[in-house]
């Protein structure tokens, strides 16, 4: 990594392209400068400079035989120096190509060269005319002696013999001694001209010029010959050659250096061409690793900085259902279920943000709409920089593991022959149920059942049909679990699980805060069990019978671990077997035994509606002057055996069974017929009887009905009917409560708000209710001289209702002082054993004749405020 | 997966394109380096020098020229526009149906203006070593622009010859067919120039003796012939074109010019070129071959007939006082000299 001046990093790949394109140019620029002479022009060169100097060579040659008659004409002369012209001029050429160095000294030489050529122009035009001349001389010369000597006699004749003989000595050397005789003999004939006849004057005088003209041509032809051959070896063109094969091995020794250069430039560019080849090769293989990895069973999605995506593999495709052409260009998100919230996508970013990974679980959509799950790992790639460059995204489909899981735990947690959870799932909700309860301090039950004689049929029939029968079972008790949901509010953790064998087990979770209610709920579910469990089953071809035991428990709270529970139930299950079977046996013999009570008790209230064993007991109210103004009715149960038994005993059961219903009901025509019977006499007539009402009955929706009918059938005055409703019975469904007391006041009969204060309903929708009395609990009464705080309240309880315009009534008052005290606060109405305690209708009406003849007798007793104490009974 | 396999394939034609560049570079360094291979044409002559026994070769029965030159050339040299009025082409001083000359002694160029010197003949000009009387020019290219540009001759320039010609649109194409260039002073030149060396005349009488037909001449003739070797007139009018390859000064044995009077600059020969005192009055000696059609002779047109051309040769060149029948032979002998013009012989 190398930084530049500007900032920018270069990485190692940067770094050698650029060295490849230097190494390029230093490569170019060698070749360039390697470059030999041109061998065609050097060759080109060599042979014209050889030519030239051939020609000169011959030039001078046929000079010579030109003079000496072995050429007859000049035309080979005047070729040879026009080629060497040609030439000469031609080698300029050569300069300006560049092939003869362009200096001055080489300039100089061919200027040299010119002129040397122009000279033997000259010289061998001199030499033509000359020879021409010469020649013709000689030839002519002796002709014309020897017509000059015919004509004059011997002894007149002038030395023509020895200019003769001169003449021709004069060819054979080029000696001064004969030219310098034969000028003397030239000037010996020109003295002897005058003595010559006149006949032979001019001839004579023509053959003197001859002669002159023979000397002196010939001499000037000497040195023409000598110019024209060059003796000494400065032939043409010689000096220029040597100076241009100077040049011409220095230029090639360079050439030569720098090819050298060049080679070993390549060399070494070769030798890093390899080794960059075999990087590549390397990379290759890695890329090509690379590449196998990209194509795995996962799918790969790579993005850009800003999340697009540009890259899928075919995992990818296949997973998600879009293909890569598809996906490309694309923001993930398309992929994106909608099961997650933004902040979950958001925290997403942030950590990879942060930390450049995330991996977690994603619930994505495919193409054609499934949503599934993925395992989804994002890492961020960074450039040398530390820039973020690419997301890549590896995602495995989990469906499959977590059908997986969902199967392993299927398998772990549930029984594979009757799909009913197993032990393990039993521990766990029963931990679960065991929490929940000691959080709502709600009862459950835990029931093991097993199977009577189940292994006696599996000896006999074999496994095959016990295994049919335990699945049979399990599909009777699950049906049965779930028929008992009007019963009880099947919760989460409720259910049948098989331990094992044919030992079932039942969780009854949030049954009731009371552990009586919860273990009659629980008495009832395992009865309804066993019911089922015992109808015929048809296990092949056979049908067969069979009874199970179950042993029940209840729990609260976590406080006792599991296993105590369940060994309670197992103990209690070995109870019921050993009890004679087909039962269902408490842990706690206690429990066991107020259940079994519980259970004769609610048959006898059923035969107590059906044998009217009911009466009704009345008790008196009064207002502040002792006299009577209404009673309560309570009722009173008679069985034959056992005798009377107070409501405490059995109106909670009859609620919980709902027997109150048939109960209220009989109440209520009772006391409207009582009613009936008092408005028949006039010292009864304006009495109220005030009826308790259950909850379960003013919540009928055929309550208001059949109070209305009970009304009308007896024809009593609505008003002397009053029902004592409770607070707590009041708090569901407020609206409803309203409209059925209004529903009923519409009678015309009175509401009264039983124990005051007790409940837990807010003065805001007592307001609302349309009640006529209120009830003062005797909880209040019974410490309101003592009490402060009691009396406190009872006063606001009176103001308030006076302020509502309701009347009210104490009750449980016990005491004189109690009395007093009330009617101080503005209380007029009492009801406690100080005034009477509930009779049954005989005496109570015997008591009231009393006290209607009494009264009739003390007037004045209305006034004071003392009264007389009747009698407690 | 579409998106890698192209950034791969970027990546290759990168450096494919690279190397291709480099290698063009390369390439053309090298191709400029070798580009100066075209030397100026030096071919080289087979044999230069040629040995015969005689002194006087007959010429070549054909040129081997360029047909298409040689066309283009007649035509230029028949063409008026080359003078500035249009009325003269070089036919007119040089006349091939008169032996190649006017027949005047001195020429005469545009609106009758003469010129100082006789018009040397047409006709095997082509072997002359040099061209005019004095040699200043090597070569007929070099020759065809004087007459142009001579005021007494055509009187016109280059400029003006080719404004004329590009007009006309057969040298048009004929220039750009044959040349590859529009018309310039060198095609034309060489145009006109491969014409004249087109304009050879073979197969003279001497010419068939010489090459072995010894019936070609008769005695008179023969005997004509070797008086021309005897005296020495062959010394001088010697070689292929029996003279013109060589210079030599008018008026060796005697003063030729001092006898004949009115002596002119254009009488100086060689020397209005050399300016050396040495070449005064010299002249090229003329070509003989067809010498029988060229009259009036020598440069100053002296003499109008062969014999008075022989009688003054001969008295003032070899200082031979000739004899009248020995001329007469000579005469013979020169009539043997005149050649056959084909206008097509070019095979």
């Amino acid at each position: 990594m190398i930084k530049l001046p500007t900032g920018q990093l270069i990485n190692k790949n940067q770094l050698q392209l650029i060295s490849f394109g230097v190494a390029a140019i230093i490569l170019i620029f060698l070749f360039i400068v390697a470059k030999p002479v041109d061998p065609i022009l050097h060759n080109a060169l060599i042979s014209d400079l050889r030519e030239l100097q051939k020609r000169d060579t011959e030039l001078g040659e046929a000079v010579l035989h030109n003079h000496y008659q072995l050429h007859h004409n000049y035309d080979g002369l005047v070729a040879l120096m026009k080629r060497i012209e040609t030439l000469a001029s031609g080698l300029s050429w050569h300069q300006v190509v560049g092939l003869l160095p362009n200096t001055p000294e080489v300039t100089d030489e061919l200027n040299i060269l010119d002129h040397q050529i122009k000279q033997k122009a000259d010289a061998l035009e001199d030499f033509k005319s000359h020879d021409a001349l010469t020649k013709n001389s000689l030839l002519y010369l002796p002709r014309l002696i020897k017509a000059i000597e015919s004509q004059i006699s011997s002894e007149q004749h002038p030395p023509f013999d020895a200019l003769i003989q001169d003449i021709l000595q004069t060819t054979l050397d080029q000696g001064e001694q004969s030219r310098e005789s034969l000028k003397y003999h030239i000037e010996v004939i020109i003295n002897f001209i005058p003595f010559l006849p006149d006949e032979v004057k001019e001839s004579t005088i023509l053959a003197a010029k001859h002669a002159t003209s023979i000397l002196e041509k010939k001499h000037e032809i000497t040195g023409l010959l000598k110019r024209l051959n060059s003796q000494d070896n400065t032939g043409l063109g010689t000096q220029l050659e040597q100076t241009y094969l100077q040049a011409y091995h220095k230029q090639q020794n360079t050439a030569s250096v720098y090819r050298l250069l060049l080679l070993v430039a390549a060399m070494l560019m070769l030798t890093y061409a390899i080794f960059f080849y075999y990087r590549l090769i390397k990379q290759e293989d890695q890329l090509r690793v690379t590449a196998t990895a990209f194509e795995t069973h996962e799918g790969i999605m790579i993005t850009d900085a800003k999340v697009n995506i540009i890259r899928v593999n075919k995992a990818f495709e296949r997973i998600t259902g879009y293909s890569a052409e598809e996906s490309i260009g694309k923001n993930p998100k398309f992929l994106s279920s909608g099961k997650h919230p933004p902040e979950f996508y958001v925290s997403m970013w942030n950590s990879i943000k942060k930390t450049g990974v995330w991996q977690g679980e994603v619930w994505d959509k495919r193409k054609n709409g499934e949503i599934f799950p993925k395992w989804l790992s994002i890492t961020a790639t960074r450039d040398i920089n530390g820039n973020i460059t690419n997301y890549v995204g590896t995602q495995t489909d989990i469906t499959d593991r977590k059908a997986a899981e969902a199967e392993i735990e299927r398998l772990a947690f549930y029984d594979t022959l009757t799909q009913l959870p197993n032990r393990r799932m039993l521990i766990y909700q029963l931990g679960k149920a065991l929490s929940a309860s000691s959080r709502s301090k709600n009862f459950g039950s835990l029931l093991f059942m097993d199977l009577d004689n189940f292994k006696s049929l599996n000896d006999t029939l074999g496994h095959a049909i016990g295994d049919m029968l335990l699945q049979q079972v399990a599909e009777r008790l699950k049906s049965c679990l779930r028929e008992c949901d009007s019963l009880i509010r099947l919760e989460e953790y409720d259910g049948v699980a098989r331990l094992g064998g044919d030992e079932f087990v039942v969780l009854l979770d949030n049954l009731s805060k009371n552990n009586i209610e919860a273990a009659s709920k629980t008495k009832l579910i395992g009865e309804k069990i066993l019911a089922r469990l015992n109808q015929p089953y048809t296990l092949a071809n056979h049908v067969y019978h069979c009874s199970a035991s179950i042993g029940a428990t209840l729990f609260i709270g976590d406080k006792l671990p599991k296993e105590e529970l369940m060994k309670q139930a197992d103990i209690a299950m070995y109870q019921a077997k050993k009890d004679g079977r087909n039962s269902l046996n408490f842990f706690d013999p206690i429990m066991q035994q107020t259940i079994s009570n519980r259970v004769s008790l609610e048959k006898a209230l059923r035969q107590a509606i059906e044998q009217s064993q009911f009466y009704l007991y009345y008790q008196i109210q009064v207002n502040n002057s002792h006299q009577p103004i209404g009673a309560e009715a309570l009722i009173r149960w008679e069985h034959p055996q056992i005798g009377l038994i107070s409501p405490d005993e059995f109106i909670a059961l009859a609620e919980e069974t709902g027997l109150i219903l048939p109960v209220g009901k009989w109440i209520i025509n009772t006391a409207c017929a009582q009613l009936k019977d008092w408005q028949q006499n006039a010292h009864t007539r304006d009495l109220t009887l005030s009826v308790n009402v259950s909850a379960k009955q003013f919540h009928q929706t055929e309550f208001v009905a059949q109070v209305r009918t009970a009304v009308q059938q007896h024809g009593i005055l609505p008003g002397t009917l009053k029902l004592e409703l409770t607070e707590s019975m009041l708090l569901k469904n407020i609206d409803d409560t309203i409209s059925t007391m209004n529903s009923l006041r519409d009678i015309g009969i009175q509401l009264s708000l039983d124990d005051f204060g007790t409940g837990y309903s807010s003065l805001q929708y007592l307001k609302r209710l349309p009640l006529d009395q209120l009830k003062i609990d005797q909880s209040f009464i019974c410490d309101i001289t003592s009490n402060n705080s009691d009396k406190a309240i009872v006063d606001t309880i009176i103001t308030m209702a006076k302020n509502l315009n309701m009347d009210t009534i104490a009750e449980g008052v016990e005491t004189k002082e109690q009395q007093l005290l009330l009617f101080e606060s503005g209380c007029y109405n009492y009801q406690g054993y100080f005034f009477g305690k509930p009779l049954p209708i005989d005496q109570f009406d015997e008591y009231l004749l009393q006290v209607s003849s009494k009264n009739s007798v003390g007037e004045e007793q209305n006034c004071h405020p003392s009264f007389k104490i009747t009698e407690r009974r | 997966m579409r998106t890698k396999k192209n950034k791969v394939k970027g990546r290759h034609w990168f450096i494919l394109l690279l190397t291709g560049l480099i290698l063009l570079i390369a390439m053309f360094a090298y191709k400029a380096n070798s580009e100066k291979t075209v030397s100026p044409d030096n071919a080289v002559p087979a044999d230069l020098i040629v040995i015969s026994q005689e002194p006087i070769t007959p010429i070549p029965l054909q040129h081997n020229l360029d047909p298409r030159k040689v066309a283009l050339g007649k035509q230029l040299f028949n063409d008026n526009r080359l003078s500035s009025d249009n009325t003269i082409a070089c036919a007119h001083c040089h006349n091939l149906a008169n032996g190649g000359v006017d027949g005047l002694p001195r020429s005469v160029g545009i609106k009758g203006k003469v010129g100082n010197i006789n018009s040397p003949t047409v006709f095997n000009s082509g072997f002359n070593f040099k061209q005019f009387w004095n040699g200043r020019v090597n070569s007929l290219e070099d020759q065809v622009q004087f007459p142009i540009i001579n005021p007494v001759e055509m009187d016109s320039n280059w400029h003006e010859v080719i404004g004329k010609l590009q007009q006309d649109p057969y040298y048009l194409s004929e220039f750009a067919t044959i040349y590859g260039e529009a018309m310039q002073p060198s095609s034309i030149s060489d145009a006109i120039a491969t014409f004249e060396r087109s304009l050879i005349t073979p197969n003279a009488k001497f010419d068939r003796y010489l090459r072995g037909d010894k019936q070609a001449l008769n005695a008179d003739e023969l005997a004509g012939y070797k008086l021309f070797k005897k005296i020495g007139c062959i010394s001088c009018h010697q070689g292929m074109n029996i003279g013109g390859n060589m210079y030599e000064k008018l008026g060796l044995f005697g003063d030729y010019f001092s006898d004949r009077g009115n002596v002119e600059e254009v009488d100086y020969g060689r020397y209005n070129i050399t300016k050396n005192e040495e070449h005064r009055f010299e002249f090229r000696v003329p070509s003989l071959r067809n010498v029988a059609l060229t009259a009036p002779y020598f440069h100053d047109a002296s003499a109008d007939t062969l014999d008075k051309a022989v009688a003054i040769m001969g008295k003032y060149q070899l200082g031979v006082d000739l004899q009248q029948d020995d001329i007469a032979k000579i005469v013979k002998f020169l009539k043997t000299l005149t050649g056959i013009y084909q206008a097509d012989s070019s095979k």
